[in-house]
């Protein structure tokens, strides 16, 4: 009976692990999240930066 | 620039506390000896005096942090501070559940309100955990003056545990170590040092890959809020 006790121990302590190693990815989700909504700002604000550019001059794309 | 020092850093410790763990382990099951009175269930002693340990070493950091950062006013210090009272109180949970285990397994019951040990560990519990509701309560800079002011207040209540089952005469809950030594074999005391260092490792382990995180997200927040304020 007493074998059981230690494993279950054990097990509370793996399992807050496991826990926490699924908390810590949860977060790397959000922050992957975040950083592909400002890549997405990112892009748009050189895209409006490039705009009034292309009416006049060649933009950047066409000079590569 | 960005600095890379940190990322290493956690890599190494992860490794050495990974290494570290699987030794305690195999230590602790396949080499210590046997308590002649506990038998097997003795085992738990290892990783629960280790976490009780490591968690008030935890809430200290979090005091002495807290102290510098009323001295310097950065930032970096109280998240230090704040992250190593989570940790401490993680620890503190582990060491209730695993200790009402034993408890369980030894004394027949899951709990004794009367051990001066158990119930002032709760209150070192409750103390740290009501933190973090401070910490949720205040915004801004008075956040980081409160909760520094708050784990340098809080940690009284530590030696207060600590000593508490030295100084009580009606308690049920061991004393392992005393000014005379510690109250166990050698091969075990190897295997608790051992299983004590692996959990120094998983706190300074899980304090640095929290610290990192809190770094990205600071720095995510300012480019957002520079994008925001250009749009």
């Amino acid at each position: 009976m007493t074998n059981e006790y230690v494993a279950a121990a054990y097990g509370v302590i793996i399992f807050a692990l496991l826990m926490y190693v699924v908390v810590v990815g949860l977060k790397a989700a959000r922050m992957a999240r975040e950083a592909e909504l400002l890549a997405l700002l990112v892009e748009r604000a050189a895209g409006d930066a490039s705009e009034p550019e292309t009416a006049d001059a060649p933009g950047p794309a066409s000079i590569t | 620039m960005t600095d890379t020092r940190s990322t290493r850093r956690l890599a190494i410790t992860g490794v050495l506390t990974a290494i570290l763990t699987a030794v305690a382990c195999f230590g602790i099951f396949f080499v210590a000896p046997e308590d002649a009175d506990q038998g097997i269930i003795q085992k738990i002693f290892y990783f629960h005096v280790s976490i009780a340990l490591v968690g008030l070493v935890a809430f200290a950091v979090g005091a002495i942090y807290g102290i510098r950062y009323l001295r310097t006013r950065d930032a970096h210090l109280d998240d230090v501070s704040s992250i190593a009272i989570g940790i401490g109180l993680a620890f503190s949970v582990l060491v209730v559940i695993t200790g009402s285990i034993w408890a369980k397994a030894s004394w027949g019951t899951w709990w004794v309100w009367t051990d001066p040990r158990l119930v002032t560990f709760v209150i070192v519990l409750l103390l740290y955990a009501a933190y973090f509701v401070l910490r949720s309560s205040v915004e801004g800079e008075l956040r980081l003056r409160y909760s520094a002011i708050y784990s340098i207040a809080a940690f009284a209540s530590v030696p207060l545990s600590f000593y508490s089952v030295r100084v009580a005469r009606s308690f049920v809950h061991p004393v392992v170590f005393t000014t005379g030594g510690a109250n166990m074999s050698d091969a075990m005391l190897v295997w608790f040092l051992v299983s004590l260092a692996a959990t120094v490792g998983v706190f300074l382990t899980i304090l640095q890959l929290e610290l990192i995180q809190r770094r990205a997200d600071r720095a995510m927040r300012r480019v957002k809020m520079r994008l925001e304020a250009m749009a």
